[in-house]
């Protein structure tokens, strides 16, 4: 992998961490949300995976298995979440839990 | 035997694990087995640990190595000190939880099954996380430790989740602490950033070479975050409404251990402290400071627990000051006797109280002794080791040590001596108050029957240790690495005194209510804090009646407004007779001379003055001072002002509260604006 390929790969990773941010802040389903949320983490992990093939280090890919685990952790959180505003407000849309309104 | 160290929290911790998270439903005689069993096992794990560290196994620095962390760039090391300090403190711990989660089991009983399994489970947890802390030989362990105790606290202080007043004083207890708490952390990273390691050991071997101007701050940060969690001055409010929590509770956290996790901490740190002297002396004004207003505070409180807590944050003054002097052994001592006289205090005003309808008031345990004398007698043994009363009891062993480093201290010393040995009698009068009141005859003398070994045990033990320990307060110091200090035999025949006459003012006090009520009264319309009204009284009401008297003569239109305003009884400043000259001639107006007729209409003071030339110059100035300077200052003016300052707060915050929208988007956006600004700050700061 040459340095122009890294770059490449970097901006493709901001680009997908970027897309994420954007839906999650542009959306209002729950469901949505939690999606960008999970394409919005897949940019720093392939980050993580291009920089480590560039430095042909193996840490990079074991910082890929550790944003797995907590994408698998922050969805089970976000679901469990996700049923218990469904329950108690009867609507998927996240506008709608605004206690904290001041 | 002190690889067992490790695992002494270990059987709290399992203990909470089993009760919060087994979804097995659980009779109540097994919880209530399992909550005490899970506490008393600490102390027995311990047992060893001590005996090893008294054979000489422990010196100053020795850890036991738990596990490391290889990051790369440097090695997080979790590992647990067994040194004196964390011996002392340790072994303090272990016993006041074991003896207090025995009384809870009783204390406790009749509370709804799922109440009490809360209950455990999150005493268990604090055991654990207070551990964690005392013999934390890491800053991983010990902010872990230390996170897990202030959560605790809030939990328990909330425990009564059905009472607002709970509620409410959990909130303020964990946003006070957690203010306190973002303070010690960035202090930590700070000191971290300069040693690079995380093991206390080797950050306090990196200080000598620090650079003070770093050396301060870090200094600075750590003490805050220490005094937030002792409830020291400026985040006291916290520690009497945590009263609000179940008796134990507050024996157990808001008295013996919790709220002196920050004299632990700078127990620990001790050579930090020394390294940055004017921290220290801060520490030991804000000390001092506590020690003296929470004991004023106390004799005036009509409740005993709040009497009581107020008390604990006097105390603790005590050990922050000591630790500010640089005298952490003194303090160290302080902190064990403290740890049992007032958890045994606790303890025995909620048997007093429970036989008293269950009301904490002063006034309802009058008659205490007669309806549980062995209740009531150690209350007063309590009471009598806070006081400090000479020889007898061990709080004055510790308490002398405390004033004797006071008055070796240095040029500073026979001041803060003074004001600490006022605080100290102060002590013996609020103390003795209650003891004084529960010992007088009441007519009902029908006590609800409860006791029972479960109460019995842990008051005995405690007692004991309040008298007998104050034989161990010499040892202590030693063990600990400190030096009695010996000060001359006047200033400690006068720290004997100053309990004995506290008692005295307690015994006039109780028979004189109402002298304390009017000292009580004048004390909570204070207002020393309302920077406004100090303004307004200082400033704004002096300068307006000046400016008036000297601006507005008799006859002119201002002054003919007041007038007419006054005769409506509006108060209105600036008339000729709010002058007192002019109240001294307002007699002599009967009969004008020839000097009043010449200055007819004119105030007081330019008749005074107007007889002569020079006079007549000083009146022509002071008139164009007033017309061109003092009119522009015109009360209104000011008044509008500082009411127009004081109302755009209200308009801000209009403004300011439609930014929280409450939606999580924009919460989400926020976050990531903040990140981005992080990240930009640290690519700024590192760009090469």
């Amino acid at each position: 992998m040459t340095g122009s390929d890294l770059i490449g790969m970097m901006i493709l990773a901001a680009g997908l961490f970027a897309i994420g941010v954007f839906g999650v802040l542009a959306r209002r389903g729950i469901m949505f949300q939690l999606i960008a949320l999970e394409v919005a983490l897949s940019g720093p992990a392939l980050g993580f995976v291009a920089a480590g093939a560039y430095h042909a280090d193996p840490q990079g890919q074991g910082m890929f298995i550790l944003v797995l685990t907590l994408a698998a952790a922050e969805v089970a959180v976000g679901l469990a979440l996700f049923l218990r505003i469904r329950r108690t407000a009867g609507s998927d849309d996240s506008d709608i839990i605004s206690g904290m309104k001041g | 035997m002190a690889s067992l160290l490790p695992f002494v929290p270990v059987p709290a911790l399992i203990g909470f694990l089993v009760l919060s998270l087994m979804p097995v439903a659980l009779s109540r005689t097994v919880v209530i087995a399992l909550g005490v069993g899970a506490a008393v096992l600490p102390a027995i794990l311990f047992a060893p640990v001590a005996v090893s560290c008294l054979e000489g196994g422990c010196v100053a620095g020795a850890a036991v190595p738990i596990l490391s962390i290889d990051v790369g760039v440097f090695v997080a090391q979790i590992a647990m000190s067994l040194d004196p300090l964390s011996m002392v403190t340790g072994g303090t711990v272990a016993l006041v939880a074991a003896l207090v989660l025995i009384y809870s089991g009783a204390y406790m009983a009749s509370e709804p099954l799922p109440d009490l399994r809360r209950y455990f489970a999150l005493m268990n947890l604090f055991l654990a996380g207070m551990l964690a802390v005392v013999f934390a030989a890491d800053v991983i362990l010990l902010f872990l430790g230390w996170e897990t105790i202030g959560l605790c606290s809030f939990m328990l202080i909330a425990f009564y989740t059905k009472l607002p007043k709970a509620v409410s004083a959990g909130r303020k207890a964990l946003i006070t602490t957690r203010v306190a708490d973002a303070f010690l952390l960035a202090g930590l990273m700070m000191l971290f950033l300069s040693a690079g390691t995380t093991r206390l050991d080797g950050m306090l071997a990196a200080v000598p070479a620090m650079d003070p101007w770093r050396l301060a701050p870090i200094a600075g940060l750590i003490a805050l975050g220490a005094l937030g969690k002792s409830a020291q001055f400026p985040f006291h409010t916290w520690l009497p409404s945590a009263m609000a929590g179940p008796t134990p509770v507050s024996a157990l956290l808001h008295s013996a251990t919790m709220v002196a996790a920050g004299v632990i901490l700078l127990a620990r740190l001790a050579p930090l402290f020394a390294a940055a002297p004017e921290i220290s002396a801060m520490v030991a004004m804000l000390g001092i400071l506590t020690a003296a207003a929470g004991a004023l505070i106390a004799l005036i409180q009509t409740d005993v627990k709040k009497l009581l807590a107020f008390s604990t944050m006097s105390q603790i003054g005590f050990m922050v000051l000591a630790l500010g002097l640089g005298a952490p052994a003194v303090a160290l001592a302080h902190f064990a006797i403290h740890a049992a006289f007032k958890s045994l205090l606790f303890l025995s005003a909620g048997v007093m109280s429970h036989a008293s309808g269950g009301s904490t008031a002063i006034e309802a345990l009058r008659g205490a002794r007669y309806r549980q004398p062995w209740a009531f007698w150690s209350f007063a043994i309590g009471a009598a080791s806070l006081a400090g009363l000479p020889v007898i009891t061990a709080g004055w062993y510790s308490k002398e040590a405390v004033l004797a480093a006071v008055w070796s201290s240095g040029p500073c010393g026979v001041p803060l001596w003074l004001l600490a040995a006022t605080a100290a009698m102060l002590t013996g009068a609020y103390a003795f108050r209650v003891v004084f009141v529960a010992g007088s005859q009441s007519a009902d003398l029908a006590a609800p029957p409860w006791g029972g070994a479960a109460v019995m045990v842990p008051l005995g033990v405690l007692t004991f240790v309040a008298v007998v320990g104050g034989l161990s307060v010499g040892a202590l110091i030693g063990f600990t690495g400190g030096a009695p200090e010996h000060i001359p035999l006047l200033p400690t025949l006068l720290g004997a005194a100053a309990p004995i006459l506290g008692v005295v003012l307690a015994r006039q006090l109780v028979r004189h209510p109402r002298e304390l009520e009017r000292v009580a009264h004048r004390l909570r319309h204070v207002r020393a804090f309302r920077i406004e009204i100090l303004y307004y009284y200082y400033f704004v009401r002096r300068f307006r009646t000046i400016a008036t008297v000297l601006g507005n003569a008799d006859g002119t239109e201002a002054a003919a407004q007041a007038a007419a305003l006054r005769r409506e009884s509006i108060d209105a400043p600036g008339l000729a007779a709010d002058d007192p000259l002019g109240r001294a001639f307002g007699g002599e107006a009967a009969q004008p001379d020839f000097i009043a007729r010449a200055t007819d209409g004119q105030t007081p003071v330019v008749r005074l003055v107007s007889g002569d030339p020079v006079g007549r110059i000083l009146i022509v100035v002071a008139r164009v001072f007033v017309g061109s300077f003092v009119a522009r200052f015109s009360p209104d003016q000011i008044d509008r002002g500082w009411m127009g300052f004081a109302g755009s707060f209200g308009h801000a915050w209009e403004q300011a509260r439609r930014l929280q929208t409450g939606r999580v988007r924009d919460h989400s956006l926020w976050i990531a604006l903040g990140c981005a600004a992080l990240l930009l700050y640290a690519w700024g700061t590192s760009w090469r």
